[in-house]
Parts: structure tokens; C-alpha cells; sequence
């Protein structure tokens, strides 16, 4: 069946719709549910968009029939990077951990570690050794300071993180101001601008 | 802004407050603050800049990395949330529906290969000869599904398959059933049936050797498979 599609067959591509729609459907249904992706709304879209990705590998060759695992995992992973684009999207409007729901937010939230992190840094374009930096340079701050800065590392804004900390907003806005002063004063004692300068220069250079 | 709500230090609150809002300065004092937020922001967890990618996720998940990277995405796994949540959405979606099972008919006897169920799957019925080679009934406890499949054999030893479901189940995913036989790639026979008590049967009559899907779907989703390889008898 596949190689009429990949020859342009419509029928073909039709019966492959017919059976493999439900499945990629299927997952996605189960996988929302299990994993709170409120955020996740059109689910035909993705499904549509999944499908076409699939007819696109097999029409180029990128996709060969070996047996149906090797397909369905195919087309798992399709739907996975699919939704990590609807993930992605919704992170850009919210913090990262507003994605997370429930005990999971509290344990995720926890298991951030500072100092661990970024000693388990993936290096593809070298900035382990800044993020290293920093993130010890903040590790060395006062409790509260630090977990201020913790929390806006998983990009929690003052509203958000005021509860978690039992304070208000405003109160985590200045404990914020200073937690940032204080490192920036850390930061200078060290070769941190000139190893990571790159890291200010979007906003120009100190007036 | 109440009492209780007045920030102890006005000044640094509205440094801050400069500072988040975005609007043109030469402030130098909101200027610098700024760079640390652009600095944190740069680093945050949400940018993944030292995160393994997803497709390293893929492969990590797959199975396909070599021996010292699966170490390093395992690590970071461990304490990066951002990489967790994405390694669980993943494995969400390549878990197997609620209903996955795999069934063999070989020497009149009806085996149960794997399943989905963690529980509760139980082959009832001892195969006679000329009888119902048995049955194997499976429940779902967290979603009230149940799922009963019938192998009968026949005279001239082919089989007929019985499908039986019943349960509840999403409101979203609507009244009926779809039950659709698949030999290969091969779409044999596709009823409806309605989603009620006692319980919803199909009968796929007399069909012969193979490896047989029945993909069962609800509101066009997929919500359960068996794979059943039926094998010829023997004496």
C-alpha cells in the first residue's frame, strides 16, 4: 500500500488514511488526557498535520515499510515533534512550568537544582561553561535571593512565584531587584563579561 | 495599593517595575537590570540552551544512542524539568492504547501473548474439541472497559472471531463503536455497534489462518487493538 502512495496512488493514500488516522488520533486522545496538555485544543489539526509530514516521508523516500512497529513508531514520533511545535508555542505565552499540572508541577519545580543542572549541561555551542558560571554565581546568593532567581530560570514571573514563596508580588519584585544586583556585583568580581559578554550585547553596551 | 501590598524598598520596586514593563529609558539603573533579566532569560530552562534536542530525545527513547550519550541524556534527564516533561509527553504518546492484546490460536488453545491490562486478564473456558476453543476476558479497571474476545473453531478448522465489548468510556467519545478486522494491510470488515450494556458483540465469521488486527474506535480515535495470529490445529 505504501508504494502506491509513494507512486501517487490517491486511493491508496485514502485506504492509509482510513487506518492509520484512529491510531495517530488514538494517542494523542490518550496522551492528553494522561499528561494535562490542556494547552493542546486542536487536535484534528495535529492529526492533519502528522499525516501530511507522513505522506511527505514516504513520497520523498524518507520513510520505508519495514513492519508496522517501525510505522507506528514512525508516525509516534511525528505526532511527538508535532506537538512539541503546539508546546513550544504555548510556552512562549506562559511559563514553563504553567505547562505543568499538579503534583508534577511541585516535583518538576523541585527537581530544578541549580549547581546539578549545570553540571549535566549538553555542550552543542559551547556555553556550558557560562551557564556553569552563572548558575553557581547564583547557587552563592542568600536562600531568598537565590530561589527568586531559581524560579525565573524556569521562567516564572513575580505574580507567579509571590505564592510560592508566601510573599506578595511586589515583595518578590524587590527581592528580585536585589537578588539581580547582587549577582551582577558577583559577576564583575569574576571573567564572566569577558568569557560570556555575548550573552549582554542584544541590549547594548553599559551607559 | 493597600498597606499590606506597598513594597518595603519603592525605589527598587519601581527600578523593577522600569525594568520589566520595556518602554524606552536611559536610566542607567534599569538599563543594568535589564541585562541580568536579558542574562537570565538567555540561560533559562525554557530556552533548552544546554539541553539534549528532541531528536536526541527520540533517539534516547528509542534506544538508539550510543552507550555515552544515553549516560549524559540520563543525567540531564534527571534534573532538567523541561527535558523530563518532554521525555514523558513522549512516552505518553508511545504508549499503547488501553486495550493492546495480543492473542494466538495454535493447537485448539487460545494464548494469551501480551496485554495492556495490568491486571484482570484471564483465559476462561478450557478449549474442547468442536467446542469454543475459549475465551479470554480482559478488564480496565481505571476505565470501566471490558473487553471479551471469543475464538471458535469450525469443522473444517477455520475460525470464527467473536468481539464482544462493553464498559464506559469518555462522554466525548460518542455512542458506538467501531470494530474493523484487518488481515495485513488488508481492511476485511468493519461494523458499528452501539456502546451498551449488556455488551456490544461483533462476530467475524469462518476466517481462516493469518495474523488478524481488530482495531476498535470510538469518535474516529483508536482506543484498542488486538493482533490475533491463528494458527492451523494440530492432533
Amino acid at each position: 500500500m505504501l508504494s502506491a502512495v509513494a507512486a501517487g496512488d490517491a486511493a491508496a493514500w485514502s485506504a492509509l488514511l482510513e487506518r492509520y488516522r484512529p491510531f495517530v488520533l488514538g494517542r494523542l486522545r490518550q496522551a492528553r488526557k494522561t499528561r494535562n496538555w490542556f494547552w493542546l485544543t486542536e487536535l484534528d489539526d495535529v492529526v492533519q498535520d502528522v499525516l501530511v509530514q507522513f505522506y511527505e516521508a514516504v513520497q520523498q523516500g524518507r520513510f520505508t515499510y519495514r513492519d508496522e512497529h517501525a510505522l507506528r513508531g514512525f508516525l509516534v514520533q511525528t505526532t511527538f515533534f508535532v506537538v512539541m511545535k503546539h508546546k513550544d508555542a504555548a510556552t512562549g505565552e506562559q511559563a514553563l512550568s504553567d505547562l505543568w499540572v499538579g503534583d508534577e508541577a511541585d516535583d518538576l519545580e523541585r527537581r530544578f537544582a541549580l549547581v546539578e543542572f549545570a553540571e549535566s549541561a549538553f555542550d552543542p555551542l559551547g556555553r556550558r561553561d557560562c551557564l556553569r558560571e552563572l548558575y553557581q554565581a547564583i547557587d552563592r546568593l542568600p536562600e531568598a535571593r537565590r530561589e527568586v532567581l531559581r524560579l525565573t530560570l524556569l521562567g516564572l514571573h513575580p505574580r507567579d512565584i509571590a505564592p510560592r514563596m508566601k510573599r506578595t508580588a511586589n515583595a518578590v519584585s524587590v527581592l528580585k531587584f536585589h537578588a539581580l544586583d547582587e549577582l551582577r556585583r558577583a559577576l564583575e568580581q569574576t571573567d564572566f563579561a569577558a568569557n560570556c559578554g555575548e550573552y549582554f550585547t542584544s541590549l547594548g553596551s553599559e551607559p | 495599593m493597600s498597606k499590606e501590598h506597598e513594597p518595603a524598598d519603592p525605589r527598587a520596586w519601581a527600578t523593577m517595575s522600569a525594568a520589566e514593563a520595556g518602554t524606552p529609558t536611559d536610566d542607567p539603573d534599569v538599563l543594568r537590570l535589564r541585562r541580568m533579566m536579558h542574562l537570565l532569560d538567555a540561560f533559562a530552562v525554557g530556552r533548552r540552551t544546554v539541553c539534549p534536542t528532541r531528536v536526541d530525545l527520540v533517539a534516547y527513547q528509542a534506544g538508539e544512542l550510543s552507550h555515552d550519550t544515553v549516560e549524559g541524556v540520563q543525567a540531564h534527564v534527571a534534573v532538567c524539568p523541561a527535558c523530563w516533561s518532554d521525555l514523558a509527553d513522549l512516552s505518553a504518546l508511545a504508549s499503547p492504547p488501553l486495550l493492546e492484546v495480543v492473542v494466538e490460536l495454535a493447537h485448539d488453545a487460545l494464548r494469551l501473548v501480551r496485554h495492556t491490562f495490568g491486571s484482570a486478564a484471564t483465559p476462561l473456558a478450557a478449549p474442547v474439541r468442536g467446542e469454543p476453543v475459549g475465551a479470554i476476558e480482559l478488564a480496565a479497571e481505571q476505565e470501566a472497559l471490558r473487553l471479551h474476545l471469543s475464538v471458535d473453531t469450525a469443522a473444517d478448522d477455520r475460525a470464527d472471531l467473536r468481539v464482544r465489548l462493553n464498559g464506559t468510556a469518555d462522554a466525548g467519545l460518542g455512542e458506538h463503536w467501531r470494530i474493523s478486522l484487518y488481515r495485513g494491510d488488508h481492511l476485511l470488515e468493519s461494523r458499528q455497534i452501539p456502546r451498551q450494556e449488556p455488551a456490544g458483540e461483533v462476530d467475524f465469521a469462518r476466517v481462516g489462518h493469518g495474523r488478524y488486527t481488530v482495531v476498535v474506535t470510538a469518535a474516529g480515535a483508536e482506543v484498542g487493538r488486538l493482533e490475533i495470529d491463528l494458527q492451523p490445529a494440530h492432533d
